[in-house]
């Protein structure tokens, strides 16, 4: 039902004040899993995850009215939502006063004992390695690797050179390749 | 052209990751059973909820001039008062002349200063450089690339 109305239409009937709420929840249901899982690799935990995606659709509904119409209506959703996801870990992180080492190892723990990961030995490797990264590597990484975003959408939304995001992704994959080589 | 990209993202990575190419890309993170399906309802909750309650009560008051001009000269009476009142408080070190660091040691006494720390203040081998970790390549390889720093002109400049 989502995949009826394109992005512009739906804008168009949100611009009705009288009928907003259907074009949105039909934005929302649209783009809803894309971003959630956006987030939820950067975050891991399910309730943290849902958490920064309501606050990102609450935010894009403030900002929804001055959008324009000829951008890129699911870039600028991805860049509200990496936005939402680097504040909340970059809170986490001073809440508690957590150096940045301290902060990675923290999230690696919380992975282990995340029951909610159904992988086999490897996938896990994998998923603790991706830990491994500093955060930008770590989006760049999964924006190209499980997203297959192209390099010049990824740049739009973390506004960053294409040539930058090349070398981080070369070098995030070397890394996780020597960690899944290691015993 | 599409096609031609994945293909060529997809030889770089056998090419540059093997192990990492051979592994499927699946999703092992599980979700809530029905959670997308009440999702946007949930949304929709918060979002009247938040319209309802800036639409009872709001601020919007306080940020009339009428009323921020008297609290902010007030604001400066209070602060300027507070520090003109106590001027020593605000000296630092740096402030005082010489003739008058001698005056108050001459009146007050000279400190007495442990041999011993003044033996540790000019010894060869305080070194602080001991105390500094040392960056690993890696974290300085990171630490580019998170910068964008262009590797290849600092090369070229080195």
């Amino acid at each position: 039902m989502a995949e009826k109305y394109s992005d512009r239409e739906l804008l168009e009937q949100f611009k009705s004040e009288d009928s907003r709420h259907f074009p949105f929840n039909t934005i929302v249901r649209k783009h809803q899993e894309k971003l959630y899982w956006h987030i939820r690799r950067m975050v891991l935990d399910h309730d943290d995850a849902d958490d920064i995606l309501q606050n990102t659709w609450i935010k894009t509904w403030k900002g929804l009215d001055n959008f324009r119409a000829d951008a890129n209506l699911y870039t600028w959703l991805y860049r509200i939502a990496t936005n939402e996801t680097i504040t909340f870990l970059n809170k986490k992180k001073k809440r508690f006063f957590v150096p940045i080492s301290d902060a990675v190892h923290e999230l690696a723990s919380d992975f282990e004992s995340d029951n909610s990961f159904t992988g086999d030995e490897i996938q896990r490797k994998l998923q603790q390695a991706i830990l491994t990264l500093p955060e930008k590597q770590r989006l760049v990484f999964n924006m190209k690797y499980f997203e297959e975003m192209k390099y010049t959408q990824m740049s739009e939304i973390l506004d960053t050179s294409v040539g930058a995001l090349k070398a981080s992704y070369h070098h995030a994959i070397k890394k996780i390749e020597q960690k899944l080589k290691q015993d | 052209m599409n096609k031609q990209n994945e293909i060529s993202d997809l030889e770089e990575l056998k090419k540059m990751a093997p192990t990492l190419s051979s592994l499927k890309k699946e999703n092992h993170f599980s979700v809530p059973s029905n959670y997308f399906d009440e999702f946007p309802m949930k949304v929709k909750s918060k979002i009247d909820a938040e319209e309802n309650a800036s639409s009872s009560f709001s601020f919007a008051w306080l940020f009339n001039y009428k009323v921020l001009t008297p609290i902010a000269v007030c604001a400066i009476i209070i602060l300027g008062t507070l520090l003109l009142n106590n001027p020593a408080e605000n000296l630092t070190l740096e402030e005082l002349t010489a003739y008058e660091i001698e005056q108050s040691l001459e009146y007050y006494g000279y400190p007495s200063v442990d041999d011993g720390f003044l033996a540790v203040l000019y010894s060869e081998d305080n070194n602080d450089s001991e105390d500094q970790e040392e960056l690993s390549e890696e974290e300085i390889v990171n630490y580019l690339l998170e910068e964008e720093v262009d590797v290849s002109q600092l090369y070229y400049e080195l």
